[in-house]
């Protein structure tokens, strides 16, 4: 069923901003955050900005084997941690969203354990980096295949629908993902069930390589809701506020019982897919630089300035704080030290089977 | 109670979990009003209703992948995958998702939920309607399979599958789902555990061991072995991720001549594993290799359907095989 | 004969149907496709036709009978029918099948529904009559055959195409404990595959039937380490391959004793010098073998056990009235022992020139195997290669065999109590204790003695 938010219109020919590039407030409505609301979106956009260099750095000093950048996504991941419940709602993220699960409460050492694969981790070093899990959270496991975790977002979604718990799904991907037939069934069947998920693409124009043009049809992401009978919001993604705000309103819609609604946020990646990408193969330097004018934490931070909630010292302080929060983080982190081997044998299943456990004896003795 | 087939067992099961725990929940193609198409979660919609009995859309990845973040919720699913042979749109999710969740997410998510699906052949539906794809589950760490081959076996384990706090394939061999009734216990609490196979004759001769639909053939041949005077020492399996490996050790180790039976394809079968455990474990008490009786490897066909299973005729040459070695 | 008439699977497999109705009484006649019976299966009622032309004899089910598929429901008398279809043998009861309650409709279990049902069942086919292996042919490798002269032996140790002994993996560990050398095992599987029972029939030894208890296994040869390259193997082969089954078979297979005596041969030896010049003359080699053999001959007709054998197939004792005695050539290859006919009826002269004769060949290596047939008695004569006596072989299946040692000057006791040097001649002679007794024993070596001391004696039965 596609009923209209309170503030704003699905399937806008262009994407909603409610702040312009200068950082003036250009939407038709009253700004409701206080300072403090707001100077924390811009700091969790800073400190995320501050992780992904730091993992950049990490990378290439061969302390962490891969790295998935997201600077450029700050302001996207960003409004969605704020407009929900975090520890409460459900969050089914994907790789990029270091931000995200670090804005809802993710600890920095549990996300550079996880990275660096130390007992820091609370998944235990199972994973690649950028791949958390956080049960006390409700943040689900990252798994690599692209748009796997969509059906199982609907499922939990839908378990919420029949148990009456009050909790909404926000589930985020890119923009390959929505290529997947995994996708297409998970949000089928949320459609289907009016389940109380909202779908967020994240869509920077590029999967890897794949230019948007090559990936679908179709105009944009979007659009793709009406095959669902959703409704479907195109957003500036790189306007903090119209993330936070388009989100507040289709989570509350949910919540309400009125189904799920897929939010495409357009954003730019600033670096490569990967530390295993080279992006100058298959992305002009021009546009780049271009979006680089565009940065959504130099528009956040113009917008607080003018309201002098922000400047220069408070951005040193800021950025300080953060490359000492992260130091430490990283410090913790490696200083937890190495997952034994023997655990690379729990957790299969609730026990180790017999045969498993022979196998464990042939190799530690 | 009255004797049930094995299908009738599946549903009663269904009723009685259901009917224990509320987060009890079946979903999957026409599980609802139709009661699905083999009337395996037959009358559990009246009594339900559409919040634990969820007719979903025509996507194997949406329910598997959806019950997966409904255990994940807290709710027990039992989806349903209306033939094996179409598991694998739904094949990623299984193995990506649900049979990794608990390893990659350091035991912080788990996923206590049953996937059951018709299998086997000998029911005249060719390539897509008879597959047994069991190999492809049990070769995926994180996940239990099972697969039984009587009405209270069936009910036994479905009701140990729901139960565990792992994700459980449940495999059913669709050619026997009428063929035999049985008397079931009034115990709703009587389990089979998972991991462990029944001996169904004890012999000296030789020991067959089969699973699911090729218990039929092999009960068979094994009446036969006995008719004429032999002695055969008959096991089913039942589960085969864990499988019991003690059972099978025991009996090959004293006996020494060992035959398995599976209508899988015979490239890298379930079975195989168990023959190379048994080479591994008991080289020095063969007194014959372990042989294979098995389906063939090709698709599997419409017009030899029968043909293609391993048959009584089959099983008794693989034994004179073994007796003359 | 009657014929049955099964009912078949109606609707791509049903398990039962219930006769609703005959529409043929007993004793009716019945063409072919002409509907015998209403069947009720899932929903329907379906009219059987019959599968023959005839009388039907005998309704197998009742009307209301819930019978299952391939069951029997009715019988037919053997008619002229054309193509009356074979009833596909009924399936057994699978293992957990329980009571199903006769009478019950059969409920509506979704047959009817259902896209899939279990296909047709070819029935059992022909299923194959297995059959245990059987009593393995051969015995061990070293079991000894009764006549084992000419013992051709089943070859140990088949090997696979790496050289590898073909074996059963249970039988390679029991030779292992057993400390049998797999490669010496003839095996009775297929290929010459070594079996268990194969290992333990080696282990336990070529003992005859009766034997109890394990005998303790050959323990294998080892080369000291370093001592490889001062080492040849020579396979067992030709004759020193018969001689060693000989030997084997001999020493298993009697029951040996030895007794052993002196005799004073001093005119036996004057009476050869003075004989053989005209031996000579004749172009005969004079030995002492020839007068050995006529008083062995004459021995042998007092005391008939020793020139006996044993038929063991038979459990009897095969006296023989005539005297062919072997006597002991060594040869480069190895000893022979051919037989000089019928000694009793010839004269010495003639016995010499055999001797000689057969002594040449031997050497020469030219000896027929009919030759060496037929012996009743050996006697062996290694005395000239020195050697005071000795304990002879048997040459199985012969009862006994004198050996015959050199002629030396001793100092002798004579009756008078004087001492002279006298010329004598140690004789050993093995018996098998089985056919012979000591005193026999005794008493023949004695006459032979008699004889070999006066052998002017033998003038009396020439």
């Amino acid at each position: 069923m596609i009923l209209e938010s309170q503030l704003f219109q699905p399937f806008t020919e262009e994407p909603i901003s409610v702040i312009s590039e200068a950082g003036e407030w250009i939407a038709p409505f009253d700004l409701d955050l206080g300072t403090e609301q707001l100077v924390g979106m811009y700091r969790h956009m800073l400190l995320g900005r501050v992780m992904d260099e730091r993992l950049g750095r990490l990378q290439r000093q061969g302390r962490v084997s891969f790295v998935a950048p997201s600077a450029g996504h700050e302001a996207a991941q960003v409004g969605v941690a704020h407009a929900i419940k975090p520890g409460f709602d459900w969050l089914f993220p994907y790789y990029r969203d270091v931000t995200l699960v670090t804005a809802v409460g993710l600890p920095p050492v549990e996300s550079m354990g996880q990275s660096m694969g130390t007992l820091a981790d609370p998944s235990r070093g199972r994973q690649m980096p950028y791949h958390p899990a956080s049960k006390e959270l409700n943040v689900f496991s990252v798994a690599s295949p692209i748009a796997s975790h969509v059906p199982p977002a609907a499922g939990t979604a839908i378990s919420i629908k029949l148990r009456g718990t009050g909790q909404v799904v926000v589930c985020t991907f890119g923009d390959g993902a929505t290529s997947e037939g995994d996708w297409h069934a998970g949000v089928n069947f949320a459609s289907a069930q009016g389940a109380p998920i909202v779908f967020v693409c994240q869509n920077n124009r590029y999967a890897i390589s794949v230019g948007f043009e090559k990936q679908t049809g179709a105009e944009s992401v979007y659009t793709k809701a009406h095959a669902y009978g959703m409704p479907g919001y195109f957003v500036d993604g790189m306007d903090a506020l119209a993330c936070y705000y388009v989100m507040r309103d289709v989570v509350q819609r949910a919540r309400d019982g009125m189904g799920p609604a897929l939010v495409e946020m357009l954003v730019y990646r600033y670096g490569g897919h990967s530390s295993a990408d080279d992006d100058s193969v298959y992305r002009p330097r021009g546009e780049v630089e271009r979006w680089r004018k565009r940065d959504p934490l130099g528009r956040m931070r113009r917008f607080l300035e003018r309201r002098g909630e922000w400047d220069d010292a408070a951005e040193r302080a800021a950025r300080d704080e953060f490359e000492a929060q992260v130091t430490a983080a990283v410090k913790e982190a490696e200083s937890a030290g190495p997952v034994p081997t023997a655990a690379m044998f729990e957790d299969v299943l609730a026990d180790v089977p017999a045969a498993l456990a022979k196998q464990r004896a042939d190799l530690l003795g | 109670m009255s004797a049930v087939t094995m299908v009738q067992a599946i549903a009663r099961t269904l009723d009685e979990e259901m009917a224990r725990d509320d987060r009890v929940v079946v979903v999957g193609e026409d599980v609802g009003k139709r009661g699905g198409v083999f009337l395996a979660t037959e009358k559990l919609f009246d009594k339900y209703g559409p919040d634990r009995v969820i007719d979903s859309p025509l996507s194997e990845a949406a329910i598997i992948g959806a019950a997966l973040g409904m255990a994940v919720h807290g709710l027990r699913p039992v989806a349903e995958i209306q033939f094996s042979d179409y598991v694998f749109p739904g094949f990623d999710q299984l193995v990506s998702q649900v049979a990794k969740l608990r390893y990659r997410s350091g035991g912080q998510f788990t996923a206590p939920m049953v996937v059951r699906m018709p299998a086997g052949g000998g029911v005249k539906g060719g390539h897509h309607h008879s597959q047994s794809p069991e190999a492809h589950f049990v070769h995926t760490a994180g996940l239990k399979v099972v697969f039984p081959s009587t009405p209270s076996d069936t009910r036994g384990l479905l009701k140990s599958a729901i139960r565990d706090e792992d994700p459980v394939v449940f495999m059913e061999p669709k050619r026997l789902y009428r063929a035999v009734k049985e008397e079931l216990s009034d115990d709703p609490d009587e389990l089979i555990p998972i991991g462990k196979a029944a001996v169904r004759l004890r012999g000296d001769d030789v020991v067959l061991v089969s699973y699911g639909g090729s218990m039929a053939e092999t009960t068979r041949a094994a009446k036969a072995l006995v008719e004429q005077g032999f002695s055969p020492h008959v096991i089913d399996l039942r589960s085969l991720a864990p499988w019991d490996e003690e059972t099978v050790l025991e009996a090959v180790a004293r006996v020494g001549r060992v035959v398995l039976v599976s209508e899988a394809p015979r490239s890298a079968s379930f079975i195989s594993e168990v023959a190379a455990t048994i080479a591994e474990e008991l080289l020095d008490q063969l007194l014959a290799p372990p042989l294979r009786v098995t389906g063939f490897d090709t698709p599997y066909p419409y017009a030899q359907d029968r043909e293609y299973l391993p048959g009584p005729a089959r099983i008794m040459r693989a034994v004179q095989h073994a007796l003359d070695y | 004969m009657a014929r049955e008439f099964r009912l078949p699977e109606l609707a791509e497999s049903v398990v039962e149907g219930e006769i609703v109705r005959w529409l043929v009484a007993e004793g009716e006649t019945v063409a072919l496709d002409q509907p015998v019976a209403e069947v009720l299966t899932d929903k329907a009622t379906v009219e059987l036709p019959s599968p023959y032309a005839g009388v039907l004899l005998k309704q197998l089910a009742a009307e209301g009978d819930v019978v299952q598929v391939h069951a029997p429901i009715a019988l037919f008398a053997d008619a002229a029918a054309a193509a009356a279809p074979p009833a596909p043998p009924a399936p057994p009861a699978p293992a957990a099948a329980p009571e199903r309650p006769a009478g019950a409709p059969p409920a509506d279990d979704g047959e009817s529904l259902s896209l899939f049902k279990p296909a047709a069942d070819k029935g059992d086919q022909e299923l194959p009559r297995l059959r245990r292996p059987g009593a393995r042919a051969g015995a061990g490798a070293a079991t000894a055959e009764a006549a084992p002269r000419a013992a051709a032996m089943p070859t140990p140790g088949a090997r696979g195409p790496y050289g590898r002994v073909v074996a059963v993996p249970a039988a390679r560990r029991l030779a292992r404990e057993l400390g049998v050398d797999v490669a010496a095992v003839v095996g009775s599987g297929p290929h010459g595959r070594v079996r268990v029972d194969d290992v333990r029939d080696h282990a336990a030894g070529p003992a005859p039937a009766a034997a109890q208890g394990g005998l303790p296994p050959v323990p294998p040869y080892r080369t000291p380490a370093g001592y490889e390259a001062r080492e040849e193997r020579v396979p067992l082969r030709g004759l020193r391959r018969l001689i060693s089954n000989q030997m084997v078979a001999s020493h298993l297979h009697t029951v040996r004793a030895l007794h052993v005596d002196e005799a004073d041969v001093t005119a036996l030896v004057a009476l050869r010098d003075k004989l053989k010049p005209r031996a000579a003359a004749r172009g005969v080699r004079l030995s002492y073998l020839p007068f050995v053999m006529k008083a062995v001959a004459a021995a042998l007709a007092e005391y008939p056990a020793l020139n006996s054998s044993l038929d063991e197939a038979t459990n009897e004792i095969v006296r023989k009235s005539y005297y062919n005695l072997g006597m002991a050539v060594a040869t480069e290859a190895g000893l022979v022992v051919p037989v000089v006919r019928d000694v009793d009826v010839r004269t010495i002269a003639e016995l010499a020139a055999d001797v000689n004769r057969l002594a040449d060949a031997a050497k020469a290596g030219r000896l027929a195997p009919d030759d060496m047939k037929g012996g009743t008695f050996s006697i062996t004569n290694i005395g000239s290669l020195g050697g005071l006596f000795s304990f002879p072989i048997i040459n199985v299946p012969e009862a006994a065999i004198l050996g015959v040692h050199s002629i030396k000057k001793r100092p002798v006791v004579l009756p008078d109590d004087s001492i002279a040097a006298r010329q004598m001649l140690y004789l050993s002679l093995s018996f098998d204790h089985r056919l012979v007794d000591g005193a026999e024993g005794a008493m023949f070596t004695s006459r032979v003695i008699d004889l070999l001391e006066n052998p002017e004696a033998m003038l009396l039965d020439l």
